[in-house]
C-alpha cells in the first residue's frame, strides 16, 4: 500500500504556484529523502502531507485517507522549525505528554536518547539553544514513532558530529519500528545511505522520484571533443551539457546498461548528489556570470 | 570498509564484503551471515540497501536462504568465489594493457610477442 499519494495536486498562495501538477506515490515504511532548492515546494508538500495546507486542487491522501481526517493527524507527526511545545513545560513534562499521546512512543528507548543527547528534564525549552532546539525537536520526532513521520530540515543547526549521531539513532529506531519517514534536507551527501528513495523537488514540480539504487547507476557523465560527442549523444536524455574548454564538451545524460560502451571517452556514473546538482543547476550557471565580467576587462 | 566516494553502489561494496569474509574464511560453509538489519546497522545504510548485496549473493549462488531463518554460506562458495576472481581480475588486466598497448600504437603481433617474451622471463625466473 502507499503510504502516500498525491494525484494532480496543486497550491497556490496569492496566484503564487508553490506546487504545479504535483503526482507522486510513496511506498510504506520506506525512508524518502527530498531535495530542492530554498522555495522549491518542498515544505508545502510536506505540509500539505500533515494537513496544515490544503490543496488549491487535486487530491491528496495518506494511507487512503484525505490529508485532513482525524486518522491521519493522529498517525503522523510533522517536525518543523516552528513545532511549538507548551512554554511552562519541563522537557521532562514535554516527553510524558508524548508517551501519553503517541500510541507508539516507547519511554525504554525516548528517556535513554534524550539521555544522551545530554538533555535535563528540569529544563525548559525557552533555555534551549537554538540547536538544542532542533534537536530536541527532531528527538521528539523520533520518539512519537509515528507511521508518518515528517522531518521538515531536521539537521538543520546541529552540529556535525550531532548530525552524525541523530541520523545513526533515526535508522536504529527505524529498523526497530519501521514506518514511512520523509525528511528534507540540504546535506544529501550526509543523509543518502540512509534513504531508500529520493524525490527532487523543482519550481513546484516532482522533477525526480527513484530508488537511491537504482539512481547510482543511471545517469552518466561524459568528457570529449564536441563532434565526436554529438554523435553518440543524439536521442538521448540531456540533463546537463557545457563546453568546458574549445571544442570539448561535458555532458551529463540519463542511461542505463554498461558504460563500456563510452569506455574511449572520460566516462563516469555521477554520484547521488551530482545528480541533485546538475538537475537543480541553473542555465549557464555561475562560469558564465565571470565569464562574462572578465571579457569586459581591458588589461591593455 | 564502505567508501563514500567509491564509484561502486554500496550494495555491490556490501557483496564484496561479504565475499572477502568467505575468501578468508572467518564465514565459513553453511555458516549464517548477516542479516539486511544487521548490515544495515554495521554501516549505517538503508536496510533495502543492504537487502540488495545480499540478493546478489544469493543469485551468484554464494549464499542460500532458508525461509524465516536468513542467509547461509553455500557449501563450495569459497571455491566458486576464487574461480570467478581469478577469471575477472586476470580479464580486466588484460583489458587495460590491450587498451594501453593501442594507445602506444602497438600492433597485435607486437603484444603477443610481448607477452611470450614476459612468460618466458618469469618461467625461467622460477627455474
Amino acid at each position: 500500500m502507499n503510504a502516500i499519494s498525491f494525484e494532480n495536486v496543486n497550491k497556490s498562495f496569492h496566484r503564487q504556484s508553490a506546487l504545479i501538477d504535483f503526482n507522486l506515490q510513496i511506498p510504506e515504511n520506506t525512508i524518502v529523502g527530498v531535495a530542492g532548492r530554498n522555495g522549491a515546494g518542498k515544505t508545502t508538500m510536506l505540509e500539505i502531507i500533515s494537513g496544515l495546507q490544503t490543496p488549491s486542487s487535486g487530491r491528496a491522501a495518506v494511507y487512503g485517507f484525505p490529508v485532513t481526517s482525524l486518522e491521519v493527524q493522529s498517525n503522523s507527526i510533522f517536525v518543523e522549525e516552528n513545532m511549538a511545545f507548551p512554554a511552562h513545560f519541563t522537557l521532562g513534562e514535554i516527553l510524558a505528554a508524548g508517551a501519553e499521546q503517541y500510541t507508539f512512543w516507547e519511554n525504554a528507548v525516548a528517556l535513554p536518547l534524550f539521555q544522551y543527547f545530554e538533555f535535563k528534564m528540569s529544563a525548559k525549552i525557552e533555555q534551549l539553544s537554538k540547536g538544542q532546539k532542533r534537536l530536541f525537536q527532531a528527538l521528539f520526532g523520533l520518539c512519537t514513532r509515528a507511521p508518518l513521520t515528517l522531518m521538515d530540515e531536521p539537521l538543520e543547526g546541529m552540529d556535525e558530529t550531532i548530525r552524525k549521531d541523530f541520523m545513526e539513532a533515526l535508522l536504529k529506531d527505524y529498523i526497530q519500528k519501521p514506518r514511512t519517514i520523509l525528511i528534507s534536507s540540504h546535506h544529501l551527501k550526509e543523509i543518502e545511505n540512509l534513504l531508500e528513495y529520493l524525490l527532487i523537488i523543482e519550481n513546484g514540480h516532482n522533477i525526480l522520484f527513484s530508488s537511491i539504487e537504482d539512481l547510482r547507476h543511471s545517469v552518466l557523465e561524459i568528457t570529449g571533443p564536441i563532434a565526436e560527442l554529438q554523435q553518440l549523444l543524439t536521442g538521448r536524455e540531456i540533463i546537463f551539457e557545457e563546453e568546458i574548454s574549445p571544442g570539448i564538451l561535458k555532458a551529463v545524460f540519463y542511461y542505463s546498461g554498461s558504460k563500456d560502451k563510452f569506455s574511449s571517452f572520460h566516462c563516469t556514473w555521477s554520484s547521488i548528489s551530482d545528480i541533485y546538482t546538475y538537475l537543480v543547476k541553473k542555465k549557464g550557471g555561475i562560469r558564465d556570470v565571470y565569464h562574462s565580467t572578465s571579457s569586459q576587462r581591458n588589461y591593455s | 570498509m564502505l567508501h563514500d566516494q567509491s564509484e561502486k553502489p554500496i550494495y555491490k561494496q556490501i557483496a564484496e564484503w561479504l565475499e572477502e569474509e568467505i575468501l578468508a574464511e572467518r564465514l565459513q560453509e553453511n555458516a549464517k551471515v548477516y542479516s539486511q538489519y544487521q548490515l544495515a546497522e554495521i554501516y549505517t545504510i538503508n536496510p533495502a540497501t543492504a537487502s540488495k548485496g545480499l540478493a546478489i549473493l544469493v543469485e551468484e549462488g554464494t549464499l542460500f536462504k532458508k525461509r524465516g531463518l536468513g542467509c547461509f554460506v553455500s557449501p563450495g562458495a569459497q571455491k566458486n568465489l576464487l574461480a570467478k576472481r581469478k577469471a575477472t581480475t586476470l580479464k580486466t588486466l588484460l583489458s587495460s594493457s590491450v587498451k594501453e598497448a593501442g594507445y602506444l600504437g602497438i600492433t597485435k603481433e607486437e603484444f603477443q610477442k610481448l607477452v611470450e617474451q614476459e612468460w618466458e622471463n618469469q618461467k625461467g625466473d622460477k627455474k
